[in-house]
């Protein structure tokens, strides 16, 4: 355990303690209070006995007896209901503290790059970070509980080595040295635990993901229909059997600890007891002081052998709040990459244009690029579309635009200018985009569709409805604005159909009215009534300003002005409908097998 | 009284899980528990002994004998206690898994009308909170051993105490049991608390879900939605710290008032044995004793009590899980298992259906016949009732009015395992797994080589699978093995057809299957649809038209009810709605 490990330990506690100390700072003194407090009782506890005694060996005195039991009892009375009403409000606190690291969590994680969200090693990797939150009995919850119990420990055993020592120092030496020596053993088995338990983390995670998968309702038609039922239960339970292997493997380096734990304890007991009945015998101590160090040692033993155990606990659950650090402290996506590309105000222009140019893009992790040296130019205020198979880096290119992820090489520019240099939110704000799959919240529709709770237009609002046809759907139930929508919390809400989600996802993004349109695969849920009127509500909608249409259904971007044909990450085929028709190419071809069924 | 009977009920529900899941787990806790409630009688009887050697005769061999016994007992009962303690460890996570797997088994086996049912989702949602947000189930296992052990304790330094006399025992007691009657007190009100602030608990899980779950992740940064998910979210946490708050301040009255009782309870023992040994001039060492058992008695007695009310309040906690728990699930209904399945008719007998809790009628008086090597293509807008048909079919729902039957007898009297073997579904939002290819394909029924394969080929997979290193033993999906691979939206489709296609049941349903497909993979489906289906009864159900084509029949739905019936030509001459949505998709294609 050298400086630096120490220096990386102390800077996690630290991290909580700074947390503590600006949102509640009352902990520091429950701290204090519960430590003065507990010592106090302690001390009482410990000392009435051996007055008692001494009472009994010498005056015999009955009024003695009471009064030495009343003080007894006003001690541990008063302190004792004082530290219950410090128990329950610190552990509030505590509890307090972790829902804030709960907020700073899911807040990072709506506002940190994208990237890190679907890299697989995230993925796998994120229950660590949540882990400091999601329980409370480890993690921050754990952590700071314990810290309490630890202090409270501490200092019960200062002062019982204290009453060791004035009778001999080599008691508390051994003492000392014997818990020292158990709690290295110990330590050498957490290492080991930890170490091993990085093997057992796969079995974790596919428990987990068993678990999900046979209490979530969207497996259950499936899960009927095919008869999964025993298959998945016996993967839970072979899982297990994996699991055990490895958990006794654990469970047996501690019980080898365990063993020299209790040899030095009956070693050291033998030592100690007839250390102190010497003295006894040699007039060196009275009864009433070897009945205290007989209390005092066992006492002792058991104090410090919890408080080994927790600051070993701590030291291991430590972990956690390392990855939870790790987390929070990744840069938000707005930040700026570079010191020399930021500041550049967005343009102000009627119309924009978005110029891919040798632009290279491999996901992290991957070992392919999507794109190699992809140069191309959506054009102002025209309309294009882009098509391709499945994979061909469709959806990879919005991401691109959208400044979910930025290029690995080369560079993408609007209006002239690298897009890595402006704002990100302000970027954004030309943007208006219709993922594939939409999401919907807990909140009412008109929180939905435009983002906020508070001011907007109105109009807009009317319009974004009308405009993504949902003016019936709106009607049906009574033009209220606020009914709200999915049933996650409210029974009365509504759950909509998957037609009915992609139009809000397109009214949505009608209420943004960005200058730069994406539309990404919009329609495939949709009947042929809504697709057709769709495609003709995009052509007026998109007069004037750029659009990019993703679609795999060909005769959908008949209404574009260009089309861009993509495969294996590059442009093949560029032109409008009918110049790729005539062409015969690949373009041609897809089209033409659509279009198979139709004649 | 009516409410103790409940919660032992509860308590007898979760010690025969504990009991089935790991027998070895329970005998374990119960040796652990009589050996390690033995371990304070040594600092109570030896010290007895010693200290009345050291006033007395001071002989030294007897001495050195006493600490001898007393350490090594010491010793070997540690060493047993912590042997089974480590292994009880181990076997700890055999009993949750246990619980997982019977919580899993009967989530599976409910029947699906529940899945839909808000009310149930509620329950279910309220049920698993504290299995799920509390450990609750943990706990419970680890506190009956625990009471067990302080409970021999409690008897044994009783015994002792009332060799010194009874009168000693009753000032234990009566302090304890005040505690007692309070505690009740303090019960009924936490759990007024707690009724209070259940909504709380659904809008938690709803933010706390959010967490987990990153597909929101892009709308989310294009639509800047954080700051207001964020207000919601603290908003929530803030009305549950009132909650918190409060129960907090109970629970802070109650433990002070207890420990003041506890230590009048420990200030009068002290009173009353010292006085009296001074009175009846006791031995020391008697004296050291007596008050040691008296503590030692306190101690496990207040422990006990508090298990006990931990015990309670968990089995309330545990009420709703139990309720659940205990619903019947489908395999348990009686059926027949003597129908013949492969050769019949099905047939919609004026069906009519709404959706459990609601009284839209999604289905009105829907009739049409099945025959068998038929196949079918069901029709119609968004909202129509194509997938609610199709439910119905699988019985996931039960109809409303009117009947389904097979060869003339209702679906509804055959047992449910039986019956499902009939057909294979792909749905829309069909869900694979992220098992091997073959653990997908086969859904863990006994291999067959030969119709593995088959599968794989008619849905178009096989090019997939023999392009990988470990064919069909690779992971769908990278979570569980670097060495997994990523299915696309089409290739996942494809499996979900080939698993729908090796259970070679005698109906196969398809549920707009080439809605994420690109054109040349749609095409594909089209093309081998007679391969995949020779052999098959199929129902087809698509917005997309062009694949009306090669069914042999269709039918259009509009607001639950069958407007339009036939084969492709015969429904293009009526000139109809099958017509005018045929054009309309066409018109897009041809110049």
């Amino acid at each position: 355990m050298g400086n630096d490990k120490g220096e990386v330990k102390e800077s996690k506690i630290q991290y909580l303690l700074a947390e503590v100390w600006s949102s509640q700072r009352v902990l520091y003194l429950y701290f204090l209070l519960n430590m003065i407090l507990t010592l106090i009782v302690s001390i009482t506890v410990i000392l009435t006995p051996r007055y008692l005694i001494a009472e009994l060996t010498g005056n015999g005195k009955v009024e003695s007896i009471i009064l030495i039991s009343g003080i007894f009892f006003i001690v541990t009375a008063v302190g004792g209901y004082i530290l219950s009403y410090i128990k329950a409000d610190y552990e509030l606190s505590i509890s307090r503290v972790r829902y804030i690291f709960i907020e700073k969590i899911k807040e990072k994680i709506m506002r940190v790059r994208y990237e890190n969200l679907e890299t697989p090693k995230y993925l796998n990797e994120f229950w660590r970070v949540t882990s400091a939150t999601s329980d409370i009995e480890f993690g921050v919850q754990g952590i700071l509980e314990k810290l309490f119990l630890i202090s409270a420990n501490g200092i019960a055993s200062i002062f019982y080595l204290g009453i060791l020592g004035r009778l001999n120092i080599l008691i508390v030496l051994l003492l000392v040295l014997n818990i020292y020596l158990i709690y290295k053993l110990r330590s050498n088995v957490s290492k080991y635990e930890v170490e091993t338990s990085k093997k057992a983390s796969r079995f974790w995670r596919r428990q987990q993901y068993l678990s999900r998968v046979m209490e979530d309702l969207a497996y259950g038609k499936d899960i009927r229909i095919y008869g999964l039922s025993n298959f998945l239960l016996k993967k839970l339970v072979d899982n297990q059997k994996e699991r055990k292997v490895i958990d006794t493997d654990i469970q047996k380096h501690h019980v080898a600890v365990d063993f020299a734990e209790s040899i030095f304890a009956c070693v050291r007991d033998a030592v100690v007891y007839g250390y102190l009945i010497y003295c006894v015998l040699n007039n060196r101590l009275s009864i009433a002081d070897f009945t205290l160090c007989f209390s005092a040692v066992a006492t002792l033993t058991i104090t410090l052998e919890h408080l080994f155990e927790d600051v070993a606990f701590v030291s291991g659950d430590l972990f956690r709040i390392e990855e939870m650090k790790h987390f929070l402290e990744l840069p938000n996506e707005e930040e700026p990459v570079s010191a020399e590309m930021k500041n550049e105000k967005v343009p102000q222009a009627d119309q924009y244009e978005i110029t891919f140019e040798h632009v290279g893009f491999r996901y992290p992790g991957a070992e392919v690029n999507v794109y190699t040296d992809f140069n191309f130019t959506i054009k102002a205020g025209k309309k294009h579309a882009i098509v391709g198979i499945n994979g061909a880096g469709k959806t990879t290119l919005v991401k691109l635009v959208t400044r979910l992820y930025d290029p690995t090489e080369g560079r993408i520019l609007l209006n002239g200018t690298d897009i890595r240099c402006f704002d990100l939110i302000e970027y954004r704000k030309l943007l208006t985009v219709v993922f594939q799959d939409i999401n919907l919240f807990a909140m009412s529709l008109k929180e939905n569709i435009t983002g906020t709770d508070g001011d907007y237009d109105k109009d807009r609002f009317q319009s974004a409805l009308a405009d993504g046809d949902l003016t019936s759907f709106y009607d049906s139930y009574g033009n209220n604005q606020d009914m709200q929508l999915t049933r996650y919390l409210y029974d009365d809400g509504v759950e909509v159909s998957g037609g009915e989600r992609q139009k809000m996802g397109i009214a949505r993004a009608l209420y943004k009215d960005g200058d730069i349109i994406i539309f990404d695969e919009p329609t495939a849920a949709l009947d042929a009534h809504a697709e057709y009127s769709l495609y003709h509500k995009l052509a007026t909608l998109s007069e004037g300003k750029t659009l990019l249409f993703i679609s795999h259904r060909l005769a959908s971007t008949r209404f574009c002005d260009e089309i861009i044909l993509i495969d294996k990450g590059s442009v093949v085929e560029c032109g409008s409908h009918d110049e790729l028709l005539a062409k015969g190419g690949k373009y041609y071809q897809m089209f033409t097998a659509q279009k198979k069924y139709y004649d | 009284m009516k409410s103790l009977l409940k919660e032992m009920y509860i308590l007898k529900f979760f010690i025969k899980r504990v009991w089935k899941a790991s027998p070895s787990y329970v005998m374990a806790s119960t040796a652990e528990s009589f050996l390690g409630a033995m371990i304070p009688f040594i600092t109570i009887l030896f010290p007895k002994y010693m200290i009345d050697e050291m006033m007395g005769e001071k002989r030294i061999s007897l001495l050195a004998a006493y600490v001898l016994i007393a350490v090594l007992i010491g010793l070997i009962l540690s060493m047993i206690t912590s042997g089974l303690k480590r292994y009880m460890n181990v076997t700890t996570r055999d009993v949750m898994i246990g619980f997982e797997a019977d919580i899993g088994s009967h989530n599976m086996g409910v029947e699906y009308k529940n899945l839909e049912d808000p009310k149930y989702i509620e329950l279910k949602d309220r049920a698993m909170m504290p299995i799920r947000e509390r450990a609750t189930h943990y706990f419970m296992v680890h506190y009956l051993p625990d009471m067990l052990k302080y409970l021999i304790t409690a008897i044994g330094s009783l015994c002792i105490l009332i060799s010194f006399d009874i009168i000693s025992l009753i000032v234990v007691l009566i302090p304890t049991t005040v505690i007692v009657f309070l505690n009740k007190e303090y019960q009924k009100k936490d759990i007024l608390i707690q009724k209070e602030n259940s909504t709380m608990n659904r809008f938690f899980m709803y933010y706390y879900g959010l967490v987990e779950d990153f597909s929101a992740a892009k709308d989310i940064r294009i639509f800047q939605l954080h700051p207001l998910l964020m207000k919601r979210n603290n908003e929530c946490d803030d009305r549950i710290f009132t909650f918190k708050k409060r129960a907090s301040v109970l629970k802070g009255k109650f433990d002070g008032q207890s420990r003041i009782l506890e230590a009048f309870r420990s200030a009068f023992t002290y009173g009353y044995i010292g006085v009296k040994s001074i009175l009846y001039d006791a031995t020391i060492g008697s004296f050291t004793m007596y008050i040691r058992a008296a503590s030692t008695f306190s101690d496990s007695t207040a422990k006990i009590l508090n298990i006990f009310i931990q015990l309670r309040q968990d089995c309330r906690y545990l009420e709703e899980f139990v309720q659940l728990e205990e619903l019947p699930v489908e395999t348990g209904i009686e059926g027949r298992k003597d129908v013949d399945l492969d050769n019949g008719v099905l047939e919609f007998k004026h069906v009519s259906f709404c959706y459990p809790g609601t009284e839209r009628e999604v289905l009105k008086d829907v009739s049409f016949k099945l025959r068998q090597g038929e196949s079918l293509s069901i029709v119609g807008r968004n909202g129509a009732g194509k997938t609610t048909i199709i439910k119905l079919l699988s019985r996931l729902f039960q109809p409303t009015s009117g009947n389904i039957l097979i060869n003339g007898i209702d679906i509804n009297s055959i047992d449910i395992a039986h019956y499902r073997d009939l057909l294979s579904v792909v749905f829309q939002d069909f869900k694979t797994f992220e098992f091997s290819i073959e653990d997908n394909v086969t859904s863990g029924e006994k291999v067959i080589e030969k119709q593995l394969t088959l599968a794989l080929e008619k849905s178009g997979l096989e090019e997939k699978v023999q392009s990988l290193p470990q064919g069909i033993n690779t992971n769908v999906g990278k979570r569980f093995d670097n060495n997994g691979t990523e299915f696309s939206g089409g290739e996942l489709q494809k499996l979900a057809i080939a698993r729908a296609l090796y259970k070679n049941a005698s109906v196969i349903v398809l549920d707009e299957p080439t809605a994420a497909l690109d054109p040349y993979a749609e095409l594909e489906v089209y093309e081998r649809f007679h391969d995949m289906m020779e052999n098959h009864t199929v129902v087809y159900i698509s917005h997309r038209l062009s694949s009306c084509k090669f069914c042999q029949r269709i039918i259009f739905l509009e607001d639950g009810s069958i407007i339009e019936d036939g084969n492709h030509d015969e429904l293009v001459s009526l000139n109809g709605k099958y017509s005018e949505m045929f054009q309309m998709q066409a018109s897009q294609y041809v110049s």
